[in-house]
């Protein structure tokens, strides 16, 4: 009894010593995420804040294991609300201490935009970009390039399938709010010097709006006198049906351009059904939600699969996370590749979303590469577009490809 | 209200006076060393909670003056503030002049836009100016979007540059604390010199009955102009502060919804009273701090999570106005009436208030 009780611990000792390696040093990160939980957009951002948890914990479990990174996010309610997140800023530095963080929208951009260079924290966001935020020498990085462009892609590629009507007339409906009316000074300008001189677009009506209007159709009637070919300018919900409204009850279908959380989904998914959108088209340089074959819809199916994600979750809002959430860790991963997993800085991060380009595989697929420059807070490179329509009652493709953005439009 | 036993005014100027007593003076002293030294020990976030309460202080003691005392209902307060950034933004970004120049000339730009709604009050009260003052609002909106980009950006806004004075630079959230602070003090203590002059009764008595205050002999249109001079200049001031301290100024950060927030500051602190819309500035300011922290915990909390996102948005905002209510019911007198009561009740202690 006493020899097989020492045989046992024997065997333990020699199994001791060969036992499993001891686990990597992991270096753990806090990354802060300014969210809405109780302002304008907490809609948006319900669907937003699992898609964020979802894809860090993917990216801990993977990619930030064999790096010895641990990203490790922290949501803050900025009620979509410059003044809350102005008075956040400084604690959220103090907390966390961040290498990167991920931002809301407008309000922090207006908050933090001038401090984040001695702050010395890049900060991603989501959404496309304005004309008033290009600017050069930014820590801010958006995943898009400028809502103009995005239109200006589409417009053109418009053109190319109807030659018969160029110069294709533009109407444009918008609101008299800042982000809208920048929109608007960069088509007058884009028109001006590209366009019309080119013989491809006309800008023939101008029309102003509430923000949340209930009837549109006096602005309608214009636009209709004016024989606008497309519409650009309904950015929201109540815009968007204000506008199908007007146009229904003149009996017209003026198809508009759009990003895709402006019109076509939200409508559909308050009125249950595409239909009044038939013909018109949104666009935006990620991939298109209508397409389930893409890398991206694989890796969503994975994230629902392995990290609790809800598939209803695959829709436009939730894109836009997806994205930012997408460029940060990767941003990250350069980073520690570069420098290292330990004493990561916002500035060693900064430096490598500068250094290097991010691949559209490393992006799963979602965005196409992006190459970040100080010229611009967006990609400056490579910009394409994907652009989606309501076609016999179903959201799809407008067409498979990727289109590109045209390489002419200057900062306005 | 009752002086402390022992305590009484043998001149005018005793009898004006703000602090009477040793213990008072020792209390102000102390409060105003805690103040000025909050940023040696108070972390990063407390610090920046008070650069906007110091800013938001001040823009309400404006309207405490408007409204609260002359009785002139004012919902464009935040549009008065843009001005006064605009302003200063203007002066420093494209004639490079110092601070110490540029405020007080924020304040009278923003003050000379407010007199004009000033004019307005003279013909209209109560409901018809509060959409008058509304419309401030908008006109702001609507020049700072479509006035020449040279002079105020546009949509694009303007951008600043770090501010200093005399070499010191205000660069960091400790620096221009002490620039906030310094003129928050300065401005309440002339809000309270001002009360309590001629022109305070002036006001108040256009306040109490505007008819009766002009048979007695008070111009009435001068001090209704006045009221919203004084309350704009004081926005002014405040909006200036906003723009050296976010250094990015642009008409959508001064909202129609931020105008309203001031007047809750006003009734939940207590209306006619210098105190009051302090009090009321912090406390509001602090519950909605309280509820940009409750947020993100209640949705880690699975259970919540899993209910959905409305409930945190709805029970955050029900929240708050429930509080609001809640204040307006049991205390319509705000909470510096509270605290009057709290200060007799221990001055006469231990007899019964």
């Amino acid at each position: 009894m006493k020899k097989v009780f020492l045989l046992i611990i024997a065997a333990l000792f020699v199994l001791s010593l060969t036992g499993a390696p001891a686990s990597a040093e992991v270096t753990k990160y806090k990354v802060p995420v300014i969210s809405d939980f109780s302002g304008a957009y907490a809609e948006l951002f319900k669907a937003w804040v699992p898609m964020q948890k979802a894809i860090f914990a993917w990216w801990n479990d993977t990619t930030g294991k064999q790096l010895g990174v641990e990203l490790e996010l922290k949501h803050y309610d900025g009620r979509y609300d410059s003044t809350v997140v102005a008075s956040m800023w400084p604690g959220i530095l103090a907390e966390c201490q961040p290498i990167i963080a991920l931002g809301a929208g407008g309000p922090d951009v207006a908050a933090l935009q001038q401090r984040l260079p001695q702050d010395k924290v890049p900060v991603v966001y989501g959404t496309a970009s304005y004309g008033y935020g290009w600017l050069p020498n930014q820590w801010l990085f958006q995943v898009r390039p400028t809502y103009l462009q995005e239109f200006m892609a589409a417009f053109v590629w418009y053109t190319e399938q109807h030659p018969e009507k160029k110069p294709v007339k533009l109407g444009i409906m918008s609101a008299q709010i800042t982000a809208a009316l920048d929109i608007v000074h960069g088509f007058e300008k884009y028109f001006k010097e590209q366009l019309e001189p080119k013989g491809i677009g006309a800008i023939v009506a101008k029309e102003f709006v509430d923000i949340s209007p209930v009837d549109v159709s006096s602005q309608m009637k214009k636009i209709i006198d004016a024989k606008a070919d497309v519409v650009i300018g309904p950015v929201t919900t109540a815009m968007s049906t204000a506008y199908i409204r007007a146009c229904q009850m003149y009996g017209v279908n003026i198809p508009t351009i759009a990003s895709p959380h402006h019109t076509i989904f939200p409508y559909a998914r308050a009125m249950k059904t595409y239909d009044p959108f038939e013909g018109h088209m949104v666009s935006a340089a990620h991939v298109s939600v209508t397409d389930t074959t893409s890398k991206t819809y694989a890796f969503f199916q994975d994230l629902v699969k392995n990290y609790g994600l809800n598939e209803k979750l695959w829709n436009v809002y939730t894109m836009m996370a997806l994205n930012q959430s997408i460029l940060a860790v990767r941003a990250v991963e350069h980073a520690a590749k570069k420098f290292g997993p330990a004493g990561l800085t916002g500035e060693k991060v900064y430096e490598a979303i500068l250094a290097e380009p991010f691949t559209h595989e490393e992006l799963m697929g979602s965005l196409p590469a992006l190459y970040f420059t100080k010229e611009a807070p967006f990609s400056t490179k490579n910009l394409k577009v994907m652009i989606e329509t309501v076609k016999d009652g179903k959201y799809v493709l407008a067409t498979p490809d990727w289109v590109p953005i045209p390489t002419d439009i200057e900062k306005w | 209200m009752t002086l402390p036993a022992g305590v009484y005014a043998q001149t005018y100027d005793e009898d004006q006076a703000l602090i009477r007593t040793t213990p008072q003076w020792v209390w102000l002293i102390a409060f105003l060393i805690f103040l000025f030294a909050l940023p040696l020990f108070g972390g990063g976030r407390i610090v920046g909670i008070m650069n906007v309460i110091g800013i938001t202080v001040i823009a309400v003691v404006g309207l405490q003056i408007n409204a609260g005392y002359a009785g002139q209902i004012n919902i464009g307060q935040s549009a008065f503030m843009g001005v006064g950034a605009y302003a200063a933004g203007a002066l420093t970004l494209h004639f490079n002049l110092p601070i110490w120049i540029t405020i007080p000339m924020a304040g009278v730009a923003a003050a000379l836009f407010g007199s004009v709604f000033g004019v307005a009050a003279v013909r209209i009260k109560g409901f018809y100016l509060a959409l008058t003052t509304i419309a401030a609002q908008f006109v702001f909106s609507f020049a700072m979007i479509k006035l020449p980009k040279a002079w105020f950006g546009q949509a694009e806004g303007l951008r600043l540059n770090p501010v200093s004075i005399f070499g010191f630079e205000f660069d960091t959230d400790k620096r221009i604390y002490y620039l906030i602070m310094v003129i928050a003090v300065i401005m309440i203590y002339g809000a309270w010199g001002l009360i309590r002059s001629r022109t305070g009764r002036a006001l108040v008595a256009v306040r109490d009955n505007d008819n009766a205050a002009e048979i007695i002999g008070i111009d009435v249109f001068l001090y209704k102009s006045l009221s919203f001079f004084i309350g704009a200049f004081y926005a002014g001031v405040a909006g200036a502060l906003w723009g050296y301290y976010v250094r990015y100024i642009q008409a959508d950060q001064f909202t129609l919804w931020l105008s309203v927030w001031y007047l809750g500051m006003l009734i939940v602190g207590g209306m006619g009273s210098i105190l009051g819309a302090i009090i009321g500035t912090v406390v509001i300011r602090i519950l909605q701090e309280m509820i940009t922290f409750l947020g993100p915990q209640l949705a880690d909390i699975e259970l919540i999570a899993g209910v959905g996102g409305e409930i945190i948005f709805a029970s955050m905002n029900m929240l708050l106005g429930g509080i609001i209510i809640l204040f307006v019911i049991f205390e319509p007198r705000g909470l510096v009436h509270r605290w009057n009561i709290i200060k007799e009740s221990f001055r006469i202690w231990p007899f019964p208030h």
